[in-house]
């Protein structure tokens, strides 16, 4: 798909066909993103599909995907550039030994020797491309200052090489798990989208897409159980939507054509990832109990 | 009239403007396009009056992205002002309201009609009744409902705190006493001539104590139970036990393993130093911080190929990669209400040594309500002096506890100082009422900073019987700290390296 020929039903259709399965809110933030030129910023739970956004994007406009993953101290050398110091140390020493041809330090620092990271990447990509700076509030607030210059003008400043300019505005998706609370800064230059979990119709759709062979009775099976799992505050780590796949697949692989008791006190470890989630659930709620309203609703 | 104006209207603007509310058969482009930038302007400042913080550049986008829906659908419209006007989860549900109220659904839309053509746009020098009046009015009126029901919660914050505190009242001839407590502390090690003295008051002090408890059972304003300081029947123990067995003590570390509350008066001083010592521990720890490390660290390769550039590659001149400077802030948020009495001498203690050694360091004092006291810690006079002005001017020693309104104030008044390098510290026993509102005035808090160290001096084996402190430890670490030795240890933890 083009940029310049996008609409939004147009986009909606495209997500879908990607396996990608959403509300048109969310496709129509996604489409004035693209149409105004911004920053994609996405907040949400983790596991609710904010990663999936960058790689649907990417798959549909069949541009490649640049991503830069977040962590605490990552820094411009990192995300930005670095020069190849090994390669210029051997250029330094085969010099000494070559008598006669000059070299100047410009030669030196030339894109020759610049090792491109993610950001440099994408500004200096003649290509379409996407980039996803994942769980962008994991970062330092010195490094969101810097970020939020490179992306409201799609320009980077090297000193030895002077200012480099976007050769096309990429793509660019943010996401973050609102562990931290990123600069207003940020997200003044970014359009907003916030995900919450699916509703049991929308995640038996995500199912069927993604477990077909579960079936439509087992995927609303599993779908009611961890939305009655996710609406349990006790639980520290509610389960993402690829843990409602993982068990949907799980049920499969066993041969368990349905959410009962026993089937349920075997799996859900699948679909919870500790001892004292599993232990609340199987206080709180009960394995009885939570069999019994899947295979009611469902 | 139109010609003039700035930034050009939307493309899409013809045909189907009606779709927000307030307008109708437009008769010309020009005054459309004045009306809808308008009509957005206004629903901006709308939101700014609700405490949305919204730029004009983002204004801009949202006009922009008016331009790429179809202002005929209601729900892109609202799709495209939030997703470019409304950046912060927390302001979706203001949002929402503003919308609703600002933009009539086009399905009430006939009903509404008479009233809105005989508005005018401001532009058109009008009456004072428009949509962005209606939005007020209807926030006003929705307030009026929100003010009965806080006023019903404060009423019943009131009775409850006056269960929970001794006896209503009672804080004047504590304070009188808590000062000449604190007189005794800031001695350090020299005890004295006015040692015997204070430590006379502070058994009065207990004596008294005592006293009220009792009366306040009786009297029926606490159960026994809720009446335990720390939540546990271990640590409150029968009163006479509070007296500690003096005899018993072999060196003078066992101060470091006694219930911060059952301290006797004649290791109040010594108690004191200790903590001196341990908050300086925890400035040096934070303040180290502030400065590059001097020794070295890991080779800077990038600075040292450059450095070496002019040496013809030959690596002469080393550069070592230094720690990066980071400066987190401290902010410190402290119970001094009736249940934390008795550790409340400790506390202050902990905080003027903290305030002493730390720039920078912000310090709110809280029972009923939230009391910003850092300017008493600025003035530079010493620690009785400090602490008895603070003492005798906060009406918050001694009272009932209500965390909520404490953080909840502290969200409103005090944003600012909450940044991803923030450290929050809390010194409380985590008894409050409205635990699940604390709790949700807590997480807010907890995204918005790097971490929050709660100290809490209930004894661990309590937590588990208290729903709150569940509820809080999901959003904090927290640490049990009733004796000087947790405190320490606390302190000496890795918690605060960065």
């Amino acid at each position: 798909m083009k940029l310049n020929e996008l609409t939004v039903n147009g986009l909606y259709r495209s997500f879908e066909e990607q396996g990608y399965i959403c509300e048109k809110n969310l496709v129509i933030t996604v489409f004035l993103a693209l149409k105004l030129g911004k920053p994609l910023l996405v907040e949400g739970a983790p596991g609710v599909g904010k990663t999936e956004i960058g790689k649907v994007l990417s798959r549909i406009f069949n541009a490649e995907l640049i991503r830069l993953q977040c962590y605490e101290g990552l820094d411009e050398n990192k995300a930005l550039y670095e020069w190849n110091y090994q390669k210029q140390l051997l250029r330094i020493q085969l010099q000494k030994e070559s008598i006669g041809t000059e070299m100047a330090e410009r030669d030196l620092f030339s894109y020759e020797y610049l090792l491109e990271r993610p950001l440099l990447k994408a500004i200096r990509s003649r290509k379409p491309v996407v980039l996803l700076i994942d769980e962008v509030d994991k970062v330092e607030e010195e490094f969101e200052a810097f970020l939020f210059e490179l992306l409201s003008d799609f320009q980077v400043s090297i000193p030895e090489l002077g200012t480099i300019a976007a050769e096309q505005i990429p793509v660019v998706v943010l996401t973050s798990n609102r562990e931290r609370e990123i600069s207003d800064g940020l997200r003044r230059r970014c359009v907003y989208l916030y995900i919450d979990y699916p509703t049991v119709e929308k995640e038996v759709r995500i199912l069927q897409v993604k477990a077909p062979e579960a079936g439509e009775k087992l995927s609303r099976e599993v779908a009611n159980a961890v939305s009655l799992i996710r609406a349990n505050q006790g639980i520290s780590k509610k389960p993402a939507i690829s843990e409602s796949i993982d068990w949907a697949r799980a049920l499969v692989a066993l041969g368990a054509g349905s959410l009962d008791q026993e089937v349920v006190k075997q799996t859900l470890n699948i679909v919870l990832k500790n001892k004292e989630d599993i232990e609340t659930v199987q206080r709180e709620v009960g394995v009885k109990a939570l069999a019994a309203s899947a295979q009611k609703h469902g | 009239m139109g010609s003039r104006r700035w930034p050009p209207p939307p493309k899409n603007m013809v045909d189907n403007y009606p779709a927000l509310a307030g307008f109708s058969s437009p008769p010309t482009r020009e005054e459309d396009a004045d009306r809808f930038l308008h009509s957005l302007v206004r629903f901006v400042h709308s939101l700014r009056r609700l405490g949305i913080r919204v730029s004009v550049a983002e204004t801009r986008d949202a006009l922009d992205a008016l331009s790429r829906v179809n202002l005929l659908d209601r729900g892109q419209v609202k799709v495209a002002l939030s997703a470019t006007l409304v950046k912060n989860y927390h302001n979706r549900k203001i949002f929402d309201q503003a919308f609703d109220s600002f933009f009539a659904p086009s399905e009430t839309l006939p009903q509404k009609q008479p009233e809105l053509m005989n508005e005018q746009p401001v532009c058109g020098g009008g009456r004072d009744e428009n949509v962005g009046d209606r939005l007020v009015k209807a926030v006003k009126e929705d307030e009026r409902d929100w003010g009965k029901e806080f006023l019903n919660l404060l009423y019943l914050t009131v009775e409850e705190n006056e269960k929970m505190s001794i006896k209503p009242g009672w804080t004047k001839q504590f304070k009188k006493q808590f000062i000449e407590t604190i007189g005794k502390m800031q001695g350090g090690g020299d005890e004295g001539p006015s040692a015997p003295v204070a430590g006379k008051t502070e058994s009065s002090l207990k004596r008294w104590r005592r006293q009220m408890m009792k009366q306040a059972i009786k009297a029926g304003w606490v159960s026994p139970a809720k009446n335990l300081i720390a939540g546990s029947e271990r640590l409150d123990g029968v009163p006479e036990t509070v007296i500690p067995d003096v005899e018993t003590r072999q060196d003078g570390e066992s101060v470091l393993y006694e219930d911060m509350k059952k301290i006797a008066e004649e290791d109040l001083a010594r108690a004191g130093i200790l903590i001196k010592k341990l908050s300086r521990r925890l400035a040096t720890r934070i303040s180290r911080r502030y400065f590059k490390g001097r020794r070295r660290g890991r080779l800077d390769i990038r600075r040292t190929i450059r450095r070496n550039v002019s040496y013809g590659g030959t690596l002469m001149d080393l550069k070592f990669q230094s720690r990066k400077e980071q400066k987190p802030r401290l902010v410190l948020i402290c119970d001094v209400s009736g249940s934390m009495a008795r550790y409340t001498v400790f506390v202050i203690q902990f905080i003027y040594g903290l305030s002493n050694v730390v720039r920078g360091i912000e310090t709110f004092i809280f029972s009923e309500e939230l009391e910003r006291v850092t300017p008493y810690m600025k003035k530079g006079d010493g620690f009785a002096r400090t602490m008895s002005s603070l003492v005798e001017k906060s009406s918050q020693w001694g009272m009932g506890t209500n965390l909520h309104a404490s953080l909840a104030a502290f969200l409103k008044d005090y944003l600012r100082l909450l940044s991803p390098s923030t450290y929050v510290i809390i010194v409380s026993d985590g008894q409050t009422i409205q635990a699940d509102q604390a709790a949700r005035n807590l997480e807010e808090i907890r995204s918005r900073v790097r971490d929050i160290i709660w100290l809490n001096t209930m004894p661990r084996e309590g937590w588990k019987r208290s729903p709150a402190i569940n509820e809080f430890q999901k959003h904090c670490q927290m640490f049990e700290c009733s004796t000087l030795d947790q405190l320490n240890r606390v302190l000496g933890s890795q918690m605060l390296n960065v």
